[in-house]
C-alpha cells in the first residue's frame, strides 16, 4: 500500500492497532510510527532504559503530540523535552522548574495543559478518598514555594493558544498574581482549579466570557468566593463544584443562574453534602440538564422526582454511585421514565423491581449497576430474566455488571454469574459493546465464555475485572484474548476512583 | 447547471454543479474559471473511479457542508459509516485505494473519511500476520528487527 494512504489511513486507527500494524513491513513501519508516537505515557520510572531501547523517544520526540507524565517521570520529561517541539497536550505529575523547558518550547503548540500533583485520574492505581484526606493532612498537597510560583506562573501566561487548563499546587494568593492570572483565563474556554491552585478570591469585576466549563474541585478558596466565580462566567454550560463532604451553596447558585445566564448542560457535584430537598431545589432551576454527576451524595426521592417532572426528555447522562439514599426503587423509577438516557450508573438494582418495571431508556449506551436478589424464581431462571432485559438495550457501548468505581465499604454480591449456563448467551445482541466490566465480581468465565465474547462483540475493546482467582488461569484466559483479539485491554482494578467527567 | 469532468483516460462526464462542488478542488477551480463552459481536466482520476466518485457526490448532494472541527482527532468522531457508505465500498481493495487517493486529490473529505474508515476497519483487531495476507505484503523483516521493534515500542503506550 502506498505510504500516502498509510499517512491518511493512520489518523484512523487506535494506537494498540497501530503497534499491530508497524510490524507488517519496513514501510508500514516508516510511515505509521509516527502516529504511534502521538500519545506518549512515560514509564513510572526515574530513568530512560538505556541502549538502543532507550535512544528510541530522541528519533520520535517530535511526533508527540500528547504527552502524559507521572509524578516520577520528571527526569525521563528532562531527558526528551529537547525533541519535543510540538506537543499539543501536556499532562503533568509533579510540578517543579523542570517542568519549565517543555513550557518554553512547545509554547506555540500547546492547546491543553494538566497540572495536578495526584496521578492522572485515569490511570489504573488510584488512592481511595479515605487515603487522599490523611496525605492532605500530611501537607502532602502543599503549594509551591512563591519563588518558584512566579517563574510557573510566567511561563503558563505566555502561551497563546492554551485552551484547556487544570491547575494545583500554584498556590496563587498574591494579588499581582491572582490579576494577572485571571485575566489569561477570559480566554480559555475550560478550567479546572484543585485545591491549591488559587487560594483567595477572584478580582470581583473580571468576566471569563470564553470559559465554557469551570471546575472547582476541593478547592481552598471560601465558598462564598467559589460560587461568585461561578457567575462570573456567562457562557458556562459546564458546572463541577465538589468540595468533599461541604454544604455548597448550590440552591443559591441555582436560583441566580435561572434568570440570566445560559441554559447548564453539565453538573458535576460530586462528594457535595447538600440535603436532597437542597438538590432538588437546585434541579428546578437547571431545567435543560443534560449530564449529571451526583456521585457519593445524598441524592434521593425528592431529587429523583425533580429530574422525572422536568427532564425526563433531556437528560443523557447520570451517576450516582455511592448515593445510600439512591435506592433501587428510585433508580427503577428513573429508567422507567427518563427516555433520553444514554449513560447511568447506580450502586444496585434489585431483581423484583427490575422485573416488575419496564425500561423505557432503550437508548441506553452505559449501563454500571450491580444486579442483586432477592428473587421468587430459581436462580438461573432469575439470571435468565436480567440477561433477557439487559439485551434489549442494543446501543449499549459499555456494560458494567460489577462494582465500578464504587469505594463504599458496604459488600454487595450480584445475582449473575456471568457463565454461559446460565443465559450469558442472551448478550449477543449487544453488537456494539466496547467495554465489558466485571471488576469486584463472583463469576464463572471461562475459555467457552470468551470465546463467545469475541465472537458477539465484534467491536470489544477492554475487559476490566480479575479473570480468575488463579493467578495462572488467568494468564493462561488473558493470552487467549490478546491471541484472538490483540489490542484487547485487559485491566485488572479491584478498587478504583472513577476517572473524573472530563474529556 | 451542467460542469463537465474530464478522466484521464479522456471520458466526459456531465455533473450538476451542485454535485460537483462537494469537491472543494473543483469548486475553487471554477469559481477562478468563472462562467465558461470548458470541460475541467482531471489527469489523476480514471474513468472508473471517477464514476465511483460521482456516485458518492450525487447520493450526497444535499448533506451539509462539514465544517472543520477543532479537535481533529477522526479517532474520537463516533459517527460510524452509514448503510449505504458500507455498500458504496465493497468494491475490491485496489479500487478502494484508488477511491481514497481520488478523494484526497479532488478534496472531498467526507469520501476521504469513509474510505480511510473502511481500511481501517479492515486493520483493527489483526495481528500482523493477518495484515500481510489481507494486503499482499511482503514481510521484509528478520526476526531480530521484528522483536527489537516490539521492544521498542512497548513504553509508548497509551494509558
Amino acid at each position: 500500500m502506498l505510504p500516502e494512504i498509510l499517512w491518511q489511513i493512520g489518523p484512523h486507527l487506535d494506537q494498540q492497532h497501530i503497534s499491530q500494524c508497524v510490524l507488517a513491513c519496513k514501510t508500514w513501519n516508516t510511515t505509521l510510527t509516527p502516529f504511534l508516537f502521538q500519545r506518549v505515557a512515560l514509564p513510572k520510572r526515574k530513568l530512560l532504559p538505556s541502549g538502543k531501547f532507550g535512544t528510541r523517544p530522541m528519533i520520535t520526540g517530535a511526533h508527540i503530540r500528547h504527552l502524559f507524565c507521572s509524578p516520577d517521570s520528571n527526569t525521563i520529561l528532562r531527558q526528551i523535552t529537547p525533541q519535543c517541539t510540538a506537543v499539543e497536550t501536556l499532562v503533568l505529575g509533579k510540578i517543579t522548574p523542570e517542568v519549565l523547558p517543555i513550557l518554553r518550547l512547545c509554547r506555540n503548540t500547546l492547546t491543553r495543559l494538566e497540572m495536578i500533583p495526584n496521578p492522572h485520574s485515569n490511570s489504573t492505581t488510584t488512592l481511595t478518598q479515605t487515603y487522599q484526606r490523611s496525605l492532605s493532612i500530611l501537607g502532602y498537597s502543599q503549594v509551591l514555594p512563591r519563588s518558584e510560583t512566579t517563574a510557573l506562573l510566567g511561563a503558563i501566561l505566555d502561551l497563546p493558544h492554551l485552551d484547556h487548563l487544570v491547575l494545583d499546587y500554584l498556590g496563587l494568593r498574591d494579588p499581582a498574581h491572582v490579576l494577572s492570572f485571571f485575566d489569561y483565563c477570559k480566554r480559555l474556554s475550560t478550567l479546572e482549579l484543585h485545591n491549591n491552585a488559587v487560594l483567595v478570591q477572584a478580582p470581583p469585576d473580571m468576566e471569563l466570557n470564553c470559559l465554557r466549563s469551570l471546575s472547582l474541585i476541593d478547592s481552598s478558596m471560601q465558598l462564598v468566593d467559589q460560587m461568585m466565580l461561578f457567575l462570573q462566567c456567562p457562557s458556562l454550560d459546564h458546572v463541577t463544584w465538589r468540595k468533599d463532604g461541604a454544604t455548597i451553596p448550590i440552591q443559591a447558585l441555582s436560583r441566580t443562574w435561572g434568570s440570566g445566564l445560559r441554559p447548564l448542560k453539565l453538573l458535576d457535584i460530586a462528594s457535595v453534602k447538600v440535603p436532597d430537598e437542597g438538590l432538588a431545589e437546585a434541579l428546578v432551576h437547571f431545567q435543560k440538564l443534560e449530564q449529571f454527576v451526583a456521585r457519593d451524595t445524598l441524592f434521593g426521592p425528592l431529587s429523583k422526582q425533580a429530574i422525572v417532572d422536568a427532564m425526563r426528555s433531556t437528560l443523557e447522562v447520570l451517576d450516582l454511585v455511592d448515593c445510600p439514599a439512591a435506592t433501587s426503587e428510585v433508580v427503577t423509577e428513573i429508567m422507567s421514565l427518563c427516555w433520553s438516557l444514554k449513560s447511568i450508573s447506580a450502586d444496585s438494582l434489585r431483581v423484583l423491581d427490575v422485573l416488575e418495571n419496564k425500561w423505557v431508556c432503550g437508548d441506553l449506551e452505559e449501563l454500571r449497576v450491580v444486579f442483586i436478589g432477592p428473587s421468587t424464581m430459581s436462580k438461573s431462571a432469575t439470571q435468565l430474566a436480567i440477561y433477557n432485559r439487559i439485551a434489549t438495550l442494543r446501543r449499549l457501548r459499555l456494560l458494567s455488571l460489577g462494582r465500578y468505581g464504587s469505594t463504599s465499604r458496604w459488600s454487595v454480591r450480584s445475582i449473575l454469574d456471568l457463565s454461559l449456563n446460565n443465559g450469558l448467551g442472551l448478550l449477543a445482541s449487544l453488537t456494539e459493546l466496547r467495554e465489558f466490566d466485571f471488576c469486584q465480581m463472583y463469576h464463572n468465565i471461562g475459555i467457552e465464555e470468551l470465546k463467545f465474547m469475541l465472537k458477539s462483540w465484534p467491536r470489544l475493546e477492554a475487559m476490566h475485572g480479575i479473570l480468575s482467582a488463579d493467578k495462572d488461569r488467568a494468564a493462561f484466559l488473558e493470552s487467549f484474548l490478546q491471541h484472538i483479539r490483540p489490542g484487547v485491554r485487559v485491566k485488572h482494578n479491584l478498587k478504583y476512583q472513577r476517572a473524573s467527567g472530563r474529556e | 447547471m451542467p460542469v463537465i469532468l474530464v478522466s484521464s483516460d479522456n471520458q466526459d462526464f456531465k455533473v450538476d454543479k451542485e454535485v460537483a462542488e462537494r469537491s472543494i478542488l473543483i469548486k475553487n477551480m471554477l469559481e477562478d474559471v468563472g462562467e465558461s463552459d470548458s470541460p475541467i481536466p482531471l489527469p489523476n482520476v480514471t474513468a472508473a473511479v471517477l464514476t465511483k466518485v460521482i456516485e458518492y457526490c450525487e447520493h450526497h448532494r444535499n448533506d451539509p457542508v462539514q465544517v472543520p472541527e477543532e479537535t481533529d482527532d477522526p479517532r474520537k468522531r463516533s459517527n460510524d459509516i452509514e448503510e449505504w457508505d458500507m455498500k458504496f465500498m465493497q468494491v475490491d481493495q485496489e479500487m478502494l485505494f484508488e477511491i481514497i487517493l481520488a478523494a484526497n486529490y479532488l478534496d472531498i473529505k467526507p469520501l476521504l473519511d469513509v474510505g480511510c474508515k473502511t481500511v481501517a476497519n479492515i486493520i483493527k483487531g489483526k495481528t500482523p500476520e493477518e495484515i500481510r495476507k489481507a494486503f499482499n505484503i511482503v514481510n521484509d523483516f528478520t526476526p531480530e528487527e521484528e522483536a527489537q521493534i516490539k521492544k521498542e515500542n512497548e513504553w509508548a503506550e497509551d494509558r
